[in-house]
């Protein structure tokens, strides 16, 4: 298995993260999520809504997906026409593995719904389609708790992100938070190229030492694979996306 | 080299031939030319405006199709700022490898401007990109006779696109008349539309599969340059000529060639 077979994309509709400038991103982004794939070399994608968008039924945006090696969906918690449309595309494509919370684990969305809830979820998804699909969940440093444990069971996979810049110097010391967290769920790391929270360029230099550690990460496999923060900023001029762009280049092909 | 190498995608800006309701197509359509091209496994397009998309500048556009092989630009030859962005962008984006000259359905625009505007656009573009960037020309495959071959003659590359399901059959026939209408060496590329654009409705699967059987046997025989499928627009529209076209592709584009 080559190291590329373990990226991932954050998929979203395009121009979605510019929207009301809530992260104060440059430039017009046209980029879609197979676009964003194609570009940085990137065989597996989180296609996740934002904003209502994609709108369901998913079979449109999901043909495009389909030479993608797996594809996670997004889903939102109490929302069963949603969940039923995932579960509906999810067994018309194969290579729909999972359907993923996004901005899952903050405590309002939290005080809402016990664990039973994310439990009758993830069995609907397991059991309700053609095929069975898993539950991963976003999970942010920030709420690294041990009151998200019960939730966490739930899951069948966790993507840790760090969206505020400010702590990616504690990357490592936050990861292991996060694996002490999710026990041996499998782990994925989510990886910005925008410092979202701050609205502000990530320096090349945290962007180095945050691929380094989880690129590291991967290679003693305490991680399943990483995720890049998205098409979104894909083609805004970031230096970030070229200095992704080329790490890529340079390690996709080693085998892992 | 594969069968993918030799397709391409007619590409529009998703929606554009929904737009307005003028070709009577039913739902609705997002997917990019890029998306197309990893759909269909084409690694070629050909960028069409349409109704004023892709805006100019198309440096932007350019860059986003930096990831394809080989693009070649459709312009009306009589749009100025059309066709001056196109051969300044070909300048710096080397995958831009040919213009093709868009014209009307009934070929008036080749009688009414004139042996001497094609020679003069052939001459122009040659002195900019060179002698060796392609011009391609659209050409309406039933109308091809003596009278179009003047015009025929200034280009590299001749475009084809039978626009209804019934041309299916009579492929073979338009071939033999434009090989004799046409100059030795001229290369064509020939399109397979996923709807019946004259007359508003659907193109059958059993067309497509006809055209598309057809175009492979001549390419695979070096008869022709490449396949175009058009396109993006009518890809994810449900249409059984779409589906038609995507497993025909799934079968043949990574065979050798």
């Amino acid at each position: 298995m080559k190291l590329r077979d373990k990226l991932w994309l954050w998929g979203q509709t395009p121009n979605l993260h510019h929207i009301y400038n809530l992260y104060g991103l440059p430039g017009v982004n046209y980029m879609t999520p197979l676009e964003g794939a194609l570009y940085f070399g990137i065989p597996n994608m989180c296609r996740v809504e934002i904003g209502g968008w994609p709108e369901a039924p998913f079979e449109q945006e999901a043909m495009v997906l389909d030479h993608m090696q797996n594809v996670v969906w997004g889903v939102r918690p109490n929302d069963p026409e949603m969940l039923d449309a995932v579960i509906e595309v999810g067994g018309d494509h194969p290579n729909i593995r999972a359907a993923i919370l996004d901005d899952f684990f903050s405590d309002t969305k939290l005080a809402k719904q016990p664990p039973s809830a994310i439990a009758d979820l993830r069995e609907k998804l397991h059991t309700a389609g053609k095929r069975p699909l898993d539950l991963w969940s976003v999970l942010y440093c920030t709420e690294l708790y041990e009151n998200r444990i019960p939730y966490i069971k739930e899951c069948d996979a966790i993507t840790f992100w760090t969206i505020d810049a400010n702590y990616l110097p504690d990357l490592e010391k936050n990861f292991k938070k996060a694996r002490a967290i999710c026990g041996d769920k499998p782990l994925y790391c989510g990886m910005y190229m925008w410092d979202y929270d701050n609205k502000r360029h990530i320096p090349l230099s945290l962007m180095q030492y945050q691929v380094d550690v989880l690129y590291h990460l991967l290679k003693i496999g305490q991680i399943e694979g990483i995720i890049l923060c998205s098409n979104c900023v894909g083609d805004i001029g970031l230096e970030a996306v070229t200095f992704m762009r080329n790490w890529i280049k340079t390690h996709g092909d080693e085998e892992i | 080299m594969k069968i993918s190498d030799k397709l391409w995608i007619w590409g529009l800006d998703p929606g554009a031939d929904h737009y307005g309701g003028e070709n009577a197509l039913a739902g609705s359509n997002r997917m990019t030319p890029i998306e197309a091209c990893d759909y269909f496994s084409a690694r070629n397009i050909i960028r069409v405006s349409k109704h004023g998309y892709p805006k100019r500048p198309y440096d932007r556009e350019a860059d986003r199709l930096s990831l394809m092989d080989r693009v070649v630009w459709a312009v009306d030859p009589e749009d100025e700022a059309m066709v001056s962005d196109v051969i300044r962008i070909a300048k710096y984006h080397k995958n831009i490898q040919g213009i093709l000259l868009l014209t009307d359905h009934s070929h008036k625009d080749f009688y009414r401007r004139g042996t001497h505007f094609y020679e003069s656009f052939r001459k122009r573009v040659k002195d900019e990109l060179g002698e060796d960037f392609p011009i391609w020309i659209q050409v309406h495959a039933m109308k091809v006779c003596a009278l179009t071959k003047p015009y025929t003659d200034t280009a590299d590359v001749l475009y084809l696109c039978p626009p209804t399901a019934e041309e299916c059959a009579n492929l073979t026939l338009y071939r033999e008349i434009l090989d004799r209408w046409t100059e030795p060496g001229t290369k064509q590329v020939w399109g397979c539309v996923f709807w019946d654009f004259k007359n508003r409705k659907i193109m059958s699967s059993y067309a497509t599969r006809q055209y598309l059987t057809t175009y492979l046997d001549w390419l695979k025989k070096g008869d022709i340059e490449g396949i175009c499928l058009y396109g993006n627009t009518l890809a994810d529209t449900k249409l059984g000529a779409a589906f038609e076209a995507k497993a025909w592709a799934d079968v043949y584009a990574k065979e050798e060639l």
